[in-house]
């Protein structure tokens, strides 16, 4: 209630000041019926779009859809001030009449008096009639460039915390425009709920509590989304009634900040198995080792966890993982992506490499993020002779150089998929900002400021970033293709047979190149098709308020990347902190993880800034990323839930449960069925472990294991491309496919090893059981599950059949197949 | 924070609870109007419960076999002759005579055209009826038959023989192809991967196994963590067991339990097998059922490929599987589609085989609903495409295909990145087809 007086105080102090400096009235007091007629026609860009907006005119399913309605089209969510205006003004009759304002079928039509698809939008003579009317019988002026630019947008207030359900708060919006006009816009402003199961909004932006928990509110004008956060206790323990609760980390602190509003108590600390089980499978992708896991019971020390962050660190198989994911969402898959560059087998295996050692050395991640963006393929003043000899020397099949020591990387950029400037935009705003430009591409964004334009200005930093051979390089690479016998009617695999044989000898072959072309215009593999016209004369743009002209520079590139490690940056050290949590915990701090939009924020906004400072501060560094996250008491919380946070699922109050991704399940399955001395390498040797593997071509390629489970081929600027969800095939599988039998009693797996002649045990049934469990569960079996599975494999027809049988089953659990 | 009505995480994801918490429906500006209004789209009446899609993989010459232009020039034409089938109006290769005495059954569609000429996205466009974007991938249509027509747990709804590449895109690896990854042979037991009983495996011995599972899945499961992806895992785990306990589904894939009035019908060739496996699987319930009958891109030696296996294989399939339906009476509630990704080029190459022409292509209809002995659309007096009055695409073929289904192909659906995207938004159920 305090809170509500003091929102309520404030808005009064606003309206005062506004109205002292003689600022203009909202627009739906201004038009109200009473009032008679006011002096200053409405504004198109300020008024009457936006109007039109909250109106739902320009909605997807009215005349904002790409097809129009009933004749008549407005640009998608608005911001196409000129296209909108000249649709207004046209038609027959004229959507706008200014001679006849009466008759004009945008007062006609909402209020239904002419027929009208979309129902009765406003009365007649009600302030929105009035206003649009006034602006037509001004002239219906678009006001080209008198509106300004929105500087600021407000909403007051800015966080609701309701106690009781059904409470209310009322949400005013103020525009701040560039001529220092201040005007409440709450009428012509666009709310809506994250979620109307917790609370609702209603059109003039009035909120209501419907449920306990926390959700936001999304508020629309102009260019601008805002977000207010409303909470709702879940419990009484609130205030002074929450318990203590320990917070050893500043994750700990700010995770629990949350959850104090909320009256949500975090669940209890795991064990020492479900730690070491969890982080494993987190930290490095692989099942703890049953030795492991009875070392780390043994062990009495208190430091014993982060002792263990720190040793799985220095583990192969850390960086193969991350590397994993590194190249998961930049989108490395050698044979649909390196078509282009003859050699896609080689190419994808340097990039994989290029990238395992970089996580393995613990480079930083903006060096990493710099080696992909900023790379060339020749070096300064090489020439193409010198540049396709050193990269045979890369493939050759003796000594090869190792391709890892170079500094850049340039196959990202050879992506087929990233071939044209708006993929390179929205493939580049995926991998390195976690933002969705997509909409953008034909239409305001909906829920981000970005328009259009932001998305043409964008795409024109990558208009000279090429692939192929760079003209003055073409006569030395035709010369070397006819040396090596190579004419027009050299069919393409003749012509990457002999490519492989001379590059794999180490003789030059004609390599192709990134390179930087000299204009937007000129000639080459990567060349801007037709732009729309409205956007030809556009300069490139950063994204962002921040003007920072790439035009000017000899690689546009590089203030591309200036942008991105600084600071400054609202998305880089954000979209990759937010992964890693998402990784960590099976939800982002926002989510989905890839997703940074203003109407989709942060659950927990300090948190990320908290994250996000730290990563830059320590200079991005990874490894240190993962101390502060798996070293939090909240990344050791319990599954088990309490009677404050079971409905929670976005707070980090208890760990969700996850099942493991494709690689990590396929790998757990052969380390719990290997042989001891399989077993014994596991942490050392890497080969054949599936978390390495690079995906396929296509699905029917891909091992069906990994297919089922859901790999990722790489193809879709998506997080989601990895899927993490059950699925029927995938319990079939465990349960009876002919792989899963096949890795049981494979000639080097543990069962073979069990049986002796006649199918008797080389051991003690219950030491085998107790192995069986640390090997699958990566815990000690309870007494009651040592008894049944001692009872089964007694009554089995044979022993061994007995201890296959339990080994199946704990294959076959739940605890098994995902992270908890 | 939100209260679980339904296990989330095995669903779709496109309610509209889900849906207002990613902001999208108040985003877009729709209304509840609008949602119910999509909820509510799909209330058409099914004219089939099952659906067999036979594709000729490769793409089938459409000059070669049932769009035959015996005046075209030599060189073109090719050294096949037609000859005369049930319907008057349409001669048929000479290699394809049981198709021909049968031809009244179908409604041929000729002069389906588009500009895809490479298989894997050409297949993607006639299977979704969206032409490819590397944006997204959408949907195929068996995955969104066992979406919005599932079938009961012990069986499923969406079966390939013996693979397919039809993918369930943005609904997720729930919807994807039961594949059988193997071809059954003619007379023996056919046991399909994940459901074969493993050698010396009992039935008893799967029971006990499973519940021994379930008391060392306990503790585990006793906890309440309030998980939908546990919730999800229960369901799979669940309908997994019954699928191989069960007797339903491992018969269902048995061709060597068919009776011999039926097998008599078929050939011996991998072809004709699938599709005695296709006839049972409907039979026995499955909703969507793809057989592919592959190596019809003839790129060389087309003629003597077509001869030796191609047009045998297909013309006992297909008349086979005809016949097969009809035996059992599921040919009213069953529509079987038969076609290839493209056609090839009305010039012979100097391979004597034929290139890629997605410019005409035909396809073949049978079943619930779809009239027979029927000749929809027309290509030139060459074949090298579509007459000026025939506009068909891939898209109206899905179109028609989902409204026999009784799918809507105007229903919205919300990818996994909130986006909405229409089912087929450029196609229309080609006229003329249903009865």
């Amino acid at each position: 209630m305090q809170k509500f007086v003091f929102t309520f105080l404030l808005t009064c102090l606003c309206v005062v000041a506004a109205r002292a400096a003689e600022q203009p009235q909202p627009l739906n007091e201004r038009y109200a019926p009473a009032v008679a007629g006011p002096s200053t026609a409405p504004n198109f860009q300020r008024h009457v779009i936006p109007l039109l907006g909250r109106l739902g005119c320009n909605g997807r399913s009215c005349h904002g859809s790409f097809q129009g309605k009933g004749g008549f089209r407005l640009s998608m969510f608005g911001f196409d001030f000129a296209v909108d205006h000249q649709a207004l003004l046209a038609g027959d009759p004229p959507r706008v009449n200014t001679k006849q304002a009466l008759e004009s079928l945008i007062l006609v039509k909402p209020i239904s008096d002419d027929e009208h698809g979309g129902g009765q939008r406003f009365e007649k003579d009600g302030w929105e009639y009035r206003a649009l009317r006034h602006w037509i019988e001004a002239g219906a002026k678009e006001n080209s460039g008198e509106a300004g630019r929105l500087v600021k947008f407000e909403i007051l207030p800015q966080e609701i915390n309701f106690n009781t359900l059904q409470q209310k708060d009322q949400l005013r919006a103020v525009a701040h425009w560039s001529d220092g006009t201040v005007e409440d816009v709450t009428c012509l402003t666009r709310f809506s709920t994250n979620d109307d199961a917790m609370a609702t909004v209603t059109a003039n932006g009035e909120v209501q509590g419907v449920g306990r928990g926390d959700t936001n509110i999304i508020c629309c004008y102009d260019r601008e989304v805002i977000s207010v956060q409303v909470t709702l206790p879940v419990s009484e323990l609130v205030g002074d009634r929450y318990p203590t609760v320990p917070t050893p980390t500043r994750v700990d602190e700010l995770v629990v900040q949350k959850l104090r509003k909320l009256g949500v108590v975090p669940s209890d600390l795991i064990d020492d198995a479900t730690f070491l089980r969890r982080l494993s499978l987190d930290l490095i992708g692989t099942l703890p080792t049953p030795a492991e896991v009875q070392a780390f019971l043994a062990d009495q020390s208190s430091d014993k966890r982060s002792r263990k962050i720190e040793e799985l660190l220095e583990r192969p198989a850390y960086a193969i993982w991350w590397a994993n994911k590194l190249c998961d969402i930049t989108g490395l898959n050698a044979p649909l992506q390196l078509g282009g560059t003859e050699f896609a087998r080689p190419t994808g295996d340097q990039w994989q490499a290029w990238m395992e050692r970089r996580v393995r050395d613990n480079t930083p991640y903006d060096k990493i993020v710099a080696g992909l963006v900023l790379a060339t393929s020749r070096r300064k003043g090489e020439s193409y002779e010198e540049f396709s000899l050193r990269m045979s020397q890369y493939v050759r099949k003796q000594n090869p150089v190792d391709f890892t020591a170079e500094e850049f990387m340039p196959w990202y950029w050879y992506r087929n998929n990233l071939n044209m400037p708006e993929e390179k935009a929205l493939g580049f705003a995926y991998s390195f900002l976690g933002v969705r430009l997509d909409c953008a591409q034909c239409h305001k964004h909906p829920f981000d400021i970005w328009t259009q334009q932001d998305f043409q200005q964008f795409t024109g930093c990558f208009e000279r970033i090429r692939s192929g051979i760079s003209p003055e390089c073409e006569p030395a690479h035709d010369k070397l293709k006819a040396d090596l016998g190579i004419t027009k009617d050299t069919t393409a695999a003749v012509r990457r047979g002999l490519y492989k044989k001379v590059s794999e000898a180490g003789d030059p072959a004609p390599w192709r190149e990134i390179y930087i072309a000299p204009q937007a215009d000129s000639p080459g593999t990567g060349q801007p098709k037709n732009k729309p016209k409205e956007f030809a004369d556009l300069k490139p743009k950063i994204l962002g308020d921040q003007m920072v002209d790439v035009g000017a520079a000899a690689d546009p590139r590089e203030p591309l990347m200036d942008w991105l490690r600084s600071s400054q940056n609202p998305y880089f050290a954000r979209a990759w902190v937010n992964r890693v949590w998402a990784m960590y915990f099976g939800r982002g701090i926002v989510e989905p993880p890839d997703d940074l939009n203003r109407a989709n924020p942060p659950c927990n906004q300090e948190l990320l800034d908290y994250l996000a400072n730290e990563f830059i501060v320590q200079r991005f560094d990874m490894k240190s990323l993962h101390r502060t996250i798996a070293n939090s008491r909240t990344y050791q919380l319990s599954r088990a839930t309490n009677a404050t946070n079971r409905e929670d699922e976005r707070n980090f109050s208890r760990a969700l449960v996850r099942r493991l991704p494709a690689e990590v399940a396929v790998d757990a399955l052969m380390q719990a069925t290997a042989n001891q001395a399989r077993m014994a390498l596991v942490n050392s040797d890497m080969k054949g472990r599936r978390i390495g593997l690079q995906p396929t071509a296509d699905l029917s390629r891909t091992e069906y294991s990994q297919a089922v489970f859901g790999k990722p081929l790489r193809l879709v600027n998506c997080d989601c491309e990895r899927e993490a969800e059950p699925s029927l095939l995938q319990s079939i599988f465990l349960r009876n496919d002919g792989d899963m039998l096949a890795a049981l009693n494979r000639a080097d797996g543990w069962l073979k090893e069990l049986a002796k002649p006649g199918d008797q045990l080389t051991n003690e049934t219950e030491s085998l059981i107790r192995n069986a469990y640390f090997r699958v569960l990566s815990r000690p079996p309870s007494s009651t599950e040592l008894a049944r599975a001692l009872r089964y494999v007694r009554e089995a027809e044979t022993p061994l059949d007995g201890m296959s049988d339990v080994l199946w089953a704990l294959l076959n659990t739940q605890e098994f197949i995902t992270n908890h | 924070m939100r209260q679980h009505t339904q296990h989330k995480s095995t669903q779709p994801k496109f309610h509209r609870r889900e849906l207002l918490r990613w902001g999208v429906l108040g985003g877009l500006g729709l209304t509840q109007a609008d949602c119910l209004s999509l909820a509510q789209a799909s209330k058409l009446k099914p004219r089939v419960e099952n659906v067999i899609f036979v594709l000729l993989k490769g793409g089938p010459s459409h000059l070669d076999t049932l769009d035959m232009k015996p005046e075209a020039p030599a060189e073109e034409r090719g050294e096949l002759k037609p000859i005369s089938s049930a319907m008057p109006s349409v001669p048929v290769c000479e290699l394809l005579p049981k198709l021909a005495k049968i031809l009244d059954r179908f409604t041929l569609i000729r002069g389906i055209s588009h500009s895809t000429g490479d298989h894997p996205k050409a297949c993607e466009y006639l299977y979704t009826g969206n032409r490819p974007t590397p944006a997204l991938v959408h949907p195929a249509m068996g995955c969104i038959a066992s979406l919005e027509r599932p079938t009961p747990a012990d069986l499923p709804a969406f079966v390939a023989v013996p693979n397919t590449d039809m993918n369930p895109g943005y609904l997720g690896v729930a919807y994807a192809a039961f594949k059988t990854t193997a071809v059954p042979k003619a007379g023996q037991p056919f046991e399909v991967r994940g459901l074969a009983l493993p050698q010396g495996m009992t039935a008893n011995r799967i029971q006990q196994r499973e519940s021994l599972l379930a008391d060392l899945d306990q503790s585990f499961r006793a906890v309440d963590s309030n998980s939908p992806l546990l919730a999800g895992l229960n369901r799979f785990d669940q309908q997994a067991q019954e699928m191989i306990l069960a007797q339903r589904a491992r018969k269902a894939f048995d061709i060597s339990q068919e009776s011999p009035k039926i097998v008599e019908l078929f050939g011996q060739d991998d072809g004709s097998q699938s599709m005695l496996l296709a006839s049972r699987l409907v039979e026995h319930g499955v909703r969507f059922v793809t057989v592919v009958l592959d190596g019809w891109d003839s790129h060389l030696d087309i003629f003597p490929n077509m001869r030796s296996k191609l047009c045998p294989q297909f013309d006992n399939g297909i008349s086979g599987l005809m016949h097969a339906l009809e035996a059992k009476g599921l040919l009213d509630r069953t529509l079987v589609v038969a076609t290839g990704e493209f056609g090839r080029t009305p010039t012979i190459n100097k391979n004597a085989g034929r290139d890629h022409w997605p410019r005409a292509m035909w396809t073949l209809l049978a079943g619930g609903g779809v009239r027979q002995a029927n000749l929809v659309g027309a290509t030139d007096s060459k074949g090298h495409g579509p007459t000026d009055d025939t506009q068909l695409k891939p898209d109206d073929l899905a179109a028609t295909i989902y409204h026999a289904l009784g799918i809507d192909h105007h229903k919205e659906y919300y990818t996994r990145t909130g986006r909405p995207v229409i089912l087929v938004p450029e196609g229309q159920v080609i006229k003329d087809v249903f009865s």
